[in-house]
């Protein structure tokens, strides 16, 4: 127990180091590997194409099964210029650099890590050990990132969606997993104004939680806004 | 005359009872509009003792429909025999019966329908059928099972089963339902039709089916009795006797090892005495040796089965081993005829009578099914009876309702097997939704028996200038119940689940995301960094947020 608790207090240790601090505290065979396997700008924008391409259809995807749940027979939504697709691209642009940072951050307390372990560390060594450090930290962060992204970009189109076609105000209730204590205490408030919801958004990276929305007196389907 | 009546009591009621708010007032009026002239057509006590049941032997008559030869009285008696003494009919009885009384219930009904045509529920007439049944056939056990029982087991050993109200003699009690034993019920022609009877020498008594219903199984054109289903058992249980007393007598003579005794005849006619070697005393000779033979077998008859064998060297004792088989009948397989002659004429599987005969899985569930169609057809017979007599005991008492009795469901198919074509049954309904051939509503129904209530409804096919179904969805979203969610979503629970196609959005984006992820690969870069490949730190133009922006060693020509 008394190990849990001090790597804990090491890791919020790090949280608070600035990562260019640790990275100038590299030696320079570490900062030559740091140098190297850092996520670049190059990489950021094209992984946020990637994203966008993703968010797009899975904002698509959310706004059909939306005029489906309310009973209108749409088969297709193309989602065209306008706040949702602008919506998706911005948050495609910060979810890739968001995700880099992140990996360049945790390259570099990794890189300081092996070099603690192994002092006399070449690069050789240093490369070997983050190896195994890349492996195990996609094992879980591409579900991870994967989760967030499309349950964020569903909810936004969803909320979008009533948003825009409600005639009267719909309720939204907060539920499914309740796993953590912060969607508990959203959900003890159920239920919410869409207005609310849509500012409250899904709480915290892999939030398996949903947003349901009750709805009020509806648009017509055939002025039904898809986008 | 009636009517007159109904609107006076009615007037009268609605003068009098809404004022006084009492229930007593609709039960007098009541009872005066059947005091004189509700109740005609019911006679107190019980139609069969009326009719002079219990006072005359129910021998055949002239006019009474003859009965065949499986509903003659000595035929009835060695059915009921062979049903309590055979070991195979017990045990198909005890089947039957077991399977049939699971467990059953009666809800009233009020004759008159609802606005939409339901049925409607008689909570007045459920109470009175419920007390009714508290002691009614408190002969057998008092209640709707006991009664049940008693006409399934009529019903299987002699093709009826029949039933009476006793009512008191002012006809406004309801003392008993009394179950009646078929086999002394005869029919008789009147206008033209059977009618039940109780046959008094010279004159048949009518019975008052006001009162008595008499319910045939599967009865013969022109023959309402009805037919027992054990009857053809009959033949194979006389055989299946006749075979085990031989067997009995083979298993005495030939099943068990026996002392055998060698007399040495040449030893004996050397000590024959002198005189009855003579000749001419060939006779006396011959009956000293019986008389010798019967004195050794008198001495090894009586010796105990502990007792020692002591003899003369002129006798040698042996033993016999049993013969089973040699040169006789194969006793298995003339009883492996008789078992299938006995399985199909209790209408049994053989399973149920012990016999673990091989088959698939497949003969076993469609044999099953066939049984179990059976038992339910059974099951229907003696509902109807028991529904009528208790719809006939409500009339009694001024309530216009019928009584449904009910069974529960037998099981017919595995769980897993139900539940997979249920699982067919629904994906073929939401195509049929997709197709638009039906709506949801209708896929809901035929599927749950309500109409739909979920929020993730099956996409409807467009139909042209159909309204959207928002109203559904409103009456939805509020009938999710609390029992759903948890204590810490108040009232409404969304989704209890994780719609399929967010799901598959999700592995898409991890796709995407791991392929894009990969290059230009991390392992890539090791590979170029091992290969000695090195880079230098330079801050970029629109580098990426926080992280230092890179040049690469090579662009800038750097060295490190």
């Amino acid at each position: 127990m008394t190990d849990v608790l001090e790597r804990a207090q090491v890791g919020a240790q790090e949280r608070i180091r600035d990562k260019g601090t640790v990275v100038e505290d590299l030696s320079d065979v570490g900062r030559l590997v740091y140098l190297m396997f850092q996520k670049t700008a190059e990489d950021v924008a094209a992984l946020a194409d990637v994203l966008f391409q993703e968010g797009r259809r899975t904002a698509e995807e959310a706004l059909l099964q939306e005029a489906h749940a309310i009973g209108c027979g749409i088969l297709q939504v193309r989602l065209g210029e306008g706040e949702l697709l602008s919506w998706v691209r911005e948050r495609a642009d910060w979810a890739a650099q968001t995700i880099c940072d992140t990996y360049n951050r945790d390259l570099a307390f990794a890189i300081e890590a092996v070099i603690a372990q192994y002092p006399k560390a070449n690069r050789w060594v240093i490369a070997y050990h983050l190896r195994d450090w890349e492996a195990g930290r996609q094992s879980w962060k591409a579900d991870q990132i994967a989760t967030t992204e499309a349950f964020v970009t569903a909810n936004e189109a969803k909320m979008e969606f009533y948003g825009m076609n409600a005639i009267t105000e719909p309720k939204a209730w907060f539920g499914y997993s309740l796993i953590c204590e912060q969607c508990q205490a959203i959900a003890a408030q159920n239920p919410y104004k869409l207005r609310d919801a849509q500012a409250i958004g899904l709480p915290h990276v892999g939030c398996l939680d949903q947003w349901h929305i009750e709805p009020g007196e509806m648009v017509e389907c055939s002025e039904l806004w898809l986008g | 005359m009636a009517s007159i009546l109904d609107r006076l009591a009615t007037r009268w009621y609605s003068v009098f009872a809404h004022a006084n708010g009492s229930r007593n007032y609709r039960q007098r009026v009541r009872r005066i509009l059947h005091d004189r002239g509700g109740r005609k057509g019911l006679v107190g006590g019980r139609p069969t003792h009326k009719a002079g049941l219990g006072t005359y032997d129910a021998s055949s008559v002239c006019r009474l429909l003859s009965r065949s030869y499986a509903g003659y009285d000595q035929v009835y008696r060695q059915l009921k025999h062979m049903r309590d003494y055979n070991p195979d009919a017990a045990l198909a009885v005890w089947n039957f019966l077991l399977l049939c009384n699971q467990g059953a219930k009666v809800e009233v009904y009020a004759a008159k329908l609802g606005s939409e045509g339901e049925r409607q529920k008689d909570v007045q007439g459920q109470q009175i059928v419920d007390e009714l049944l508290e002691h009614a056939g408190h002969e057998y056990g008092a209640g709707l099972l006991p009664l049940a029982n008693v006409g399934v087991l009529t019903l299987i050993t002699q093709g009826a089963a029949a039933m009476e109200l006793e009512l008191s003699e002012n006809l406004r009690e309801v003392l008993d339902v009394c179950p009646v034993d078929p086999r002394l019920i005869d029919f008789a022609k009147d206008d033209g039709k059977y009618v039940p009877v109780i046959n008094r020498p010279g004159k048949p008594e009518r019975l008052n089916t006001n009162q008595f219903r008499y319910m045939p199984l599967h009865p013969d054109v022109g023959d309402p009795r009805g037919r027992s289903p054990l009857v053809p058992a009959l033949e194979t249980a006389f055989f299946q006797t006749e075979v085990m007393r031989d067997l009995k007598a083979v298993v005495h003579n030939q099943g068990y090892p026996r002392i055998e005794v060698t007399v040495l005849e040449e030893i004996i006619l050397e000590n024959v005495p002198a005189h009855l070697k003579a000749p001419g005393a060939e006779e006396k000779l011959k009956k000293w040796l019986d008389n010798y033979l019967a004195d050794l077998q008198t001495t090894f008859n009586g010796l105990h089965p502990d007792d020692a064998f002591i003899h003369w060297d002129w006798t040698k004792p042996g033993y016999v081993s049993g013969n089973w088989g040699g040169g006789s009948v194969d006793a298995k397989k003339l009883v492996e005829v008789i078992d299938t002659q006995m399985v199909a004429g209790l209408k049994q599987l053989p399973i149920l009578l012990g016999r673990n005969e091989g088959t698939t899985t497949t003969h076993a569930t469609v044999q099953w099914q066939i049984y179990a169609v059976g038992i339910e057809a059974l099951r229907e017979h003696v509902g109807r009876l028991l529904s009528w007599i208790l719809s006939a005991a409500l009339q009694v008492h001024g309530r216009q309702a019928n009584a449904v009795v009910s069974f529960e469901t037998l099981r017919k198919a595995d769980r897993k097997e139900e539940a997979e074509a249920e699982a067919t049954e629904t994906r073929t309904r939401i195509l049929q939704v997709q197709a638009g051939w039906i709506d949801n509503d209708e896929a809901a129904q035929q599927s749950v028996g309500h109409k739909a209530v979920g929020v993730n409804m099956v996409p409807l096919a467009p139909i042209k200038g159909e309204p959207a179904v928002k109203e559904k969805l409103l009456a939805v979203a509020g009938a999710r119940g609390a029992d759903q969610g948890s204590d810490l979503s108040a009232g409404h629970m969304p989704p209890a689940h994780i719609p399929d196609w967010l799901w598959a959005r999700t592995r898409s984006t991890k796709d995407a995301y791991s392929r894009r992820w990969a290059e230009p690969g991390f392992g890539e870069k090791m590979n170029r960094y091992l290969a000695g490949e090195e880079v230098t730190e330079a801050i970029a133009p629109g580098g990426n947020g926080d992280g230092p922006a890179v040049r690469r060693a090579h662009d800038a020509g750097a060295q490190t």
